[in-house]
């Protein structure tokens, strides 16, 4: 588990998962659900693909161009739902929320990298940015009932 | 030139460094005050006209309708439409000729325009089964005079551009662009869309040659919700109104199956207007023109070429692609390398208090003729200064720091 205090891991991991994404890009696979992650007033540009099986998320990629927030909070969450089931998943997102309001109430161990984030309340333009593949799965599971 | 003293916003937020003039401008004292003035004194409807205060309200519409008139060259204060924008006035100008459009005219914008003059063209395209085209750019992305000919033809109905690009700032020869098009085709309709250009450049509708043109009054220091639409009277009676309503219909038969409009500049304005931003516009062209714009021109054109100096002085080229150094429209558009324009826009916010926008800036297809669809814009204005370029470039040389913000 990662030091929440640690700015400077807290840093290099946001960079590093900015820099070197894990789950960019949907290599040509046709199964997935494509959806559009963008916001009116910011740059990001992304796109999410996303696949269910069994009630749990398989697969979690993105595409596109995104702001260093945007591109590590996607990164870092879709690594964390992997494998998680819609009710695990919405937990985790709630979870992030809480983080991202500044509501002391969040569960650390649910958001485990996503700690990193633990400052962005404070750039409250911002919160937009770390919330683009959140809101994109939330959309997805709204969408299939 | 120092402004900063009429600007109150400043002594709220003493260290702001506003380079978002692109998407508005600050408001002077004088215009806040003139429109509050409004509220306060005056207060009246100018569609009403039987007692002292809205007869004040009538005068005041009079008034600032002239001002504008000499402010742009405009042969007639008749032709100078008050609408709620720029956004407003091109919408009117492109549903209002649809009556004159025939299936298969052509349509022609350029590749960089704002959404505001792309848009409205792209839906009455659909609509109406017209062909959109695309002037060519040239290098440093301003219409290509010699390629005029190759895009104009018989079927040119409506060319409509930007005096100057919201994203690249690239100043158009107007009069140049609109001779060329007229030796190919005299019935085009030229639209030139002014927001970008209004505060920074003088407008001169005559030289120009325009057939109708566009601005906002809150990008040249002037209050929100209110613009200009002028055209030729000729081009103006024709247009057919986008609203209807009071202040603008003289007769409506008792079958309710016919009506008379009223003349210019009514005709074109139905329902009560923006006055009390009005009042404010009229002091916004005050402030302007007792600058004076050729001015205003001089001295942001030295802004920018200052920065320019600064850019080569510390090798900022080396990590920064810089997309309009060569035009003398007061605007930097940027990327740093390896950084997503978003961050480098929070960044300089965070530390310096310097405002700029990334994105898109409203210009969907700018990717065309950048490397890029998003960027970081600085864009100045009358009360910038060297002083704030300084801490621009100061802060432009330690991007690498720009997670501060959330640490």
């Amino acid at each position: 588990m990662i030091d929440k205090n640690d700015n400077l891991a807290l840093r290099k991991l946001i960079m590093d998962h900015y820099t070197k994404p894990q789950n960019f890009g949907f290599d040509n696979d046709q199964t997935l659900t494509i959806i559009q992650l963008s916001s009116s007033t910011c740059s990001d540009e992304l796109v999410m693909g996303i696949k269910v099986i069994d009630q749990k998320i398989s697969q979690l990629k993105f595409e596109g161009i995104g702001c260093a927030i945007s591109m590590a909070a996607a990164d870092i969450l879709a690594n964390l739902l992997i494998n998680k089931t819609e009710q695990e998943s919405l937990n985790v997102i709630h979870n992030f929320e809480l983080l991202l309001n500044n509501d002391p109430s969040y569960n650390e161990e649910l958001l485990d990298k996503l700690i990193a984030f633990k400052n962005v309340y404070k750039q409250r333009n911002r919160i937009i940015c770390a919330t683009l593949l959140a809101n994109g799965v939330k959309q997805f599971f709204k969408g299939l009932k | 030139m120092n402004l900063k003293d009429k600007f109150p916003i400043f002594k709220k937020n003493k260290n702001l460094i506003y380079f978002d003039n692109s998407a508005t401008t600050l408001k002077p004292i004088t215009v806040i005050g003139q429109e509050m003035a409004y509220l306060t004194n005056i207060g009246a409807n100018p569609n009403s006209n039987d007692y002292e205060i809205a007869i004040q309200a009538n005068e005041l519409l009079a008034t600032t309708r002239n001002k504008i008139a000499r402010f742009i060259n405009a042969p007639k204060a008749e032709e100078i439409i008050f609408t709620s924008g720029t956004t407003h006035a091109i919408n009117q100008i492109a549903f209002g000729l649809k009556q004159q459009f025939q299936p298969g005219d052509e349509i022609v914008v350029t590749a960089i325009e704002h959404s505001a003059n792309l848009l409205p063209w792209v839906v009455i395209g659909q609509e109406f089964d017209l062909v959109v085209k695309k002037l060519l750019l040239n290098q440093a992305t301003g219409i290509d005079l010699d390629q005029i000919k190759n895009v104009i033809t018989s079927k040119t109905k409506v060319v409509s551009f930007a005096a100057v690009s919201n994203t690249i700032g690239y100043v158009n020869e107007v009069d140049k662009i609109i001779a060329e098009i007229r030796k190919i085709n005299q019935t085009t309709i030229v639209v030139v869309d002014c927001a970008q250009s209004i505060a920074h450049l003088p407008t001169d509708v005559q030289q120009w040659d325009a057939d109708f043109i566009a601005f906002s009054a809150h990008k040249m220091y002037g209050p929100f919700g209110i613009g200009v639409l002028w055209g030729k009277t000729e081009h103006l009676t024709k247009l057919a109104p986008i609203f209807y309503g009071g202040g603008m219909s003289s007769k409506i038969n008792l079958q309710l199956t016919d009506y008379v409009l009223e003349p210019l500049p009514s005709r074109l304005e139905a329902g009560t207007p923006n006055i009390s931003a009005i009042a404010g516009f009229d002091t916004a062209i005050d402030f302007l023109n007792e600058i004076g714009m050729e001015n205003i021109h001089q001295y942001e054109k030295e802004l920018k070429n200052y920065a320019i100096e600064q850019i080569e002085k510390f090798n900022l080229k080396a990590k920064i692609d810089f997309y309009n150094l060569d035009n003398d429209a007061p605007m930097l558009t940027f990327n740093a390398h390896g950084f997503n324009p978003q961050d480098v826009a929070n960044y300089l916010s965070f530390k310096y208090n310097i405002a700029t926008r990334s994105g898109s800036h409203c210009a969907r297809r700018t990717d065309e003729v950048l490397p890029t669809s998003v960027s970081v814009r600085a864009s100045f204005g009358v009360y910038n200064t060297k002083a704030e370029i300084d801490l621009f470039i100061q802060g432009l040389g330690e991007l690498d720091n720009f997670l501060d913000i959330i640490f």
